[in-house]
């Protein structure tokens, strides 16, 4: 990786003095799919939100983020609205109150296309039902004219990814986007944002809480707890052997399709409020391995080996 | 075997749109559609559906939360349709639920304490100290502190208000729980803590359990056997072993192979279905599965399959497994 | 999904976003005024207000009687502070009877949906009239007496309480924890009176301090065409009336109380503002 994509650097949000995220850094290279994993509370949304300074009023953001060559924190804000839906696009969760529920989904899909591309009307329905067929929705022509209402869940989640897709851009936030659909829906759906991404080759941050939906989509993981990334590794090697116990205890508290049936590993406690955070590592105070220096300093995210790291002193080299 | 819960030909069928002064609801949604399921002491039965396919409805017809239209309901052997409204409370008392959404099941307004006694309350059960101590003893079992009963629930997390409603399932030492998407709604790391507590718990007091769930590896951890719904129908039951091992009906094949797994050494041959889950207001005829199933034939459209037995204890409703005519 | 999320900040307690609030400050010290006028009344008051005296008819304002005396020489000021009394309770009755008939028969409608469409039709009827006019009315048939003022009150504003009573139970039954009640066995009655009710008490509070407002107005008009209750017996509504002879004369006769309704209406219609705002969800700021 050359010149990665999307470069973070020391990002930091707080709210008040609630620290929600605390110095993380990540590079994305360009057709990249990362995966960032965290449980409530990790603050993996606040940093999607980030990336495109949509973090909400009394958040105060510090840190560097540079995108293809633009520094995203400098940039003017109407160079950043440009940014936003042409370069970066960004589906949620949940698909209902994301769609205007007055206008039809073709407007919402044409909308894009003539605020950033510049078409006209004729010209945008046109590329819309073609962004509708992209996404593989059953007779796009009719579904053009449906208001979202109309549709189901996964269709409607569809239609959100047409708009993103509308201006092709090179990275895709896609928060828990399949989070609120059904298992086979949210199979259909993930099998569709690989595919477009193969196809289209943008690099995509995949945000969500489910480590299955990041084993199957991911190149790349990014764990995160309480605001701090924790581990970082290809997305193979990490379910292999997670070096993190935070990480390794995610794995072992999750139920399993196949194999003996043994009792949970359950991780004990909660995660700290941000405004009680403990002055050393995070976790600690979960961790079945946590020692002295654990609670007396937070341990850097150092590298292990050439494309892994992990915050945590007991870790081997 | 002496079922602790037999219940028959379950229907319910509800009004799509409320109707008005003066117009009829012309449709109903069919939720629950003739539905056969049995529990026996300290047993696990799953169900298993995506959205819609009637799961909660069912376990809500069987505590009656919601007067189902047709079906018997035996509980330990007496028909809960039947009893009048004052026998049925104290049936209650043996029945009790836990609830998906740990925000909104708790009021508000009330202390932890005066929510875990309140089926205490209810069925005057003990004096206010003895009550007290109870509700003591039962925030403890469930791995809070005596003295949270004092405090209310907005000041505790997601998994903490759920072992709060477990504690307040638990009060009248009920021997079947209807466990409603008891862990959907909270974070891996808290669910393990949950779906153990619920394990031991089950182990210590002979609980049945009936547990709703969409997530079929959660519920290979807590079932002893498992009923797959689909569009307000049991499509295959079998009992948990069988059924992950070798999944009969097409519908809980592509159910399984839908699931992603971390570090699954398993092929990633996924079946993925096309199109929605049809509306249960104008379900498909036949099999209601036909419309998504990649081995639907003629006679799919034309019969509808009846859940039929395979094997011991095993049921599938499929023309492909059990031809018509054939059983 | 996020059920874990440590809560960002825990929310500030109502007394505190209450005692924030400017405007619902500044009304709760208006209309607190006025309520310790009323209950204070036989010490404060300079004179008799029922006391003629005909050597001082329609005086003006001064150093006896300071806010001037009326046609039958009786001090205004000294008529406005018991006044205020009378105004209040009769308010306060108002909002006690409304409180209780709207809550029962908004929580019945919104409760038993079987009930809903009869009652709430009934009360659509009731509202198709002018609020005042009804009153009026009512009023005009029961013959004037402070009892009666309540009653035609009362009947005209419960239809409104009784509609946001049950707007507030609709949603509050939908709650899981209403669910919850009745999974335990809970019957109607304790779900109503333990869950229901103090979960949709919030919204009825805040139109009971807007009914109070309007039943004070109301009030006064009732007195001021004479079917309010009876003089001498003061009440703002009375003093006015009793004025509106002698306006070109003797102004302030109508200017006082008049005055000393408009502060009472505007304290309780910030307080209610306040309380709106304090207890409005959609004003709490979501941070996730």
């Amino acid at each position: 990786m050359s010149q990665p994509l999307l470069s973070v650097r020391n990002l930091s949000v707080a709210f008040g003095r609630s620290k929600v995220v605390e110095d993380i850094s990540f590079d994305l290279g360009a057709g990249e799919i990362l995966g960032v994993v965290g449980e409530s509370g990790s603050g993996k949304s606040i940093t999607a939100l980030s990336i495109l300074r949509l973090v909400p009023a009394p958040g105060r953001v510090s840190g560097a983020i540079s995108f293809a060559g633009a520094d995203l924190m400098a940039l003017p804000e109407p160079e950043m609205r440009a940014i936003r839906g042409r370069d970066i696009a960004m589906i949620f969760q949940e698909p209902m109150t994301s769609l205007n529920p007055v206008f039809t989904c073709g407007d919402q899909v044409m909308e894009a296309l003539i605020h950033h591309r510049g078409l006209d009307r004729t010209g945008a329905r046109a590329e819309a039902l073609k962004l509708l067929k992209l996404v593989e929705i059953p007779s796009a022509e009719r579904r053009l004219d449906d208001y979202p209402h109309q549709l189901s869940g996964g269709m409607r989640q569809r239609v959100m990814i047409a708009m993103a897709l509308a201006c092709r851009p090179k990275l895709l936030l896609a928060d828990e986007p399949t989070t609120a659909l059904d298992a086979t829906i949210q199979a259909q759906i993930l099998d569709l944002l690989r595919g477009l991404q193969r196809e289209l080759g943008m690099a995509v941050v995949l945000i969500t809480h489910d480590l299955g939906v990041v084993a199957e989509v991911a190149h790349r993981v990014l764990v995160m707890y309480a605001g701090k990334v924790v581990e970082t590794a290809p997305s193979d090697a990490i379910f292999a052997r997670p070096f993190h116990p935070y990480t390794e205890g995610l794995l072992a508290s999750i139920p399993r399709l196949e194999g003996p049936i043994s009792r949970l590993d359950a991780i004990p406690g909660q995660v700290p409020p941000p405004d009680a955070m403990p002055a050393g590592c995070r976790f600690a105070p979960r961790c079945r391995y946590a020692a002295e220096p654990c609670r007396a300093a937070p341990p850097p995210l150092a590298p292990r080996g050439p494309d892994r790291a992990a915050a945590c002193i007991r870790t081997p080299a | 075997m002496s079922a602790l819960l037999q219940a028959t030909g379950l229907v319910k069928h509800f009004p799509a749109g409320k109707p008005g002064l003066f117009e009829r609801a012309p449709q109903v949604v069919r939720a629950v559609d003739g539905v056969d399921l049995s529990v026996a002491p300290g047993e696990t039965l799953a169900l298993v559906g995506e959205s819609g396919c009637g799961k909660s409805t069912t376990g809500r017809l069987i505590l009656r939360l919601i007067e189902p239209d047709a079906g018997t309901i035996l509980f330990q052997g007496r028909d809960l349709r039947r009893e009048p409204p004052a026998r049925l409370r104290e049936l209650r008392r043996d029945m009790q639920i836990i609830f998906q959404d740990p925000f909104g099941s708790l009021d508000p307004r009330m202390t932890v304490g005066r929510i875990v006694a309140e089926p205490l309350v209810v069925h005057g059960v003990g004096t206010t100290a003895e009550r007290a101590r109870r509700v003591a003893q039962l925030l403890e079992r469930v791995g809070l502190a005596p003295a949270h009963a004092a405090r209310h629930p907005h000041e505790f997390s997601g998994g903490q208000r759920q072992r709060i409603g477990i504690a307040r399932a638990l009060a009248l030492d009920p021997k079947l729980i209807v466990c409603d998407e008891p862990v959907s709604a909270l974070d891996v790391s808290i669910q393990a803590q949950v779906l153990n507590l619920m394990l031991d718990l089950q182990r210590e007091r002979g609980l049945g359990y009936i547990f709703i769930s969409h997530n079929l590896a959660v519920v290979r951890y807590m079932a002893n056997r498992i009923a797959v719904m689909y569009l307000g129908k049991i499509v295959e039951e079998a009992a948990r072993d069988d059924l992950f091992a070798a999944p009969q009906h097409p519908y809980t094949k592509a159910l399984l192979s839908a699931v992603p797994e971390p570090g699954s050494a398993r092929a990633k041959q996924r079946i993925v279905l096309t199109g929605d889950v049809p509306s249960a207001i104008d379900p498909p005829s036949g099999c209601r599965f036909r419309t998504r199933c990649p081995h639907a034939t003629e006679t799919c459209a034309r019969l509808e399959p009846a859940l039929t037995p395979v094997a011991d204890g095993r049921n599938v409703a499929c023309h492909l497994v059990t031809p018509p005519g054939h059983a | 999904m996020t059920a874990e999320a440590p809560a960002i900040a825990a929310p500030t307690p109502l007394w505190r976003r209450l005692l924030n609030h400017r405007s619902f400050m500044f009304g709760l010290t208006l209309f607190g005024s006025v309520v310790l006028v009323a209950l204070l009344a036989d010490l404060i008051a300079p004179h008799d207000p029922l006391k003629n005296n005909f050597r001082y008819r329609l005086g003006e304002p001064n150093d006896i009687h300071w806010l001037g005396t009326d046609r039958a020489g009786r001090d205004v000021l000294s008529r406005i502070i018991h006044g205020s009394q009378v105004s209040l309770r009769i308010g306060l009755m108002v909002v006690v009877v409304t409180a209780v008939f709207g809550a029962v028969i908004g929580g019945l409608a919104g409760y038993f949906r079987k009930l809903d469409n009869v009652i709430m039709r009934v009360m659509d009827a009731m509202m198709a009239f002018p609020g005042i006019l009804l009153a009026i009315a009512i009023a005009a048939v029961l013959g004037p007496s402070e009892f009666n003022a309540v009653l035609a009150l009362a009947i005209t504003y419960t239809p409104r309480t009784a509609r946001v009573a049950r707007a507030a139970v609709l949603v509050v039954r939908e709650m899981p924890y209403v669910e919850a009640a009745r999974a335990v066995g809970a019957g109607h009655m304790r779900i109503l009176l333990t869950h229901v009710l103090p979960n949709g008490l919030t919204p009825l509070i805040v139109q009971l301090s807007y009914i109070f407002a309007i039943a004070i107005l109301a009030e006064a008009v009732l007195s001021f065409i004479g079917v309010g209750p009876p003089p001498p017996l003061a009440t703002f509504g009375n003093i006015i009336a009793d004025g509106r002879d002698y306006i070109q004369e003797a102004p302030w006769i109508c200017l006082y109380p008049g005055l000393a309704i408009a502060i009472t209406v505007l304290g309780l219609n910030l307080i209610g503002d306040g309380l709106r705002d304090a207890l409005d969800p959609r004003m709490k700021v979501d941070l996730r």
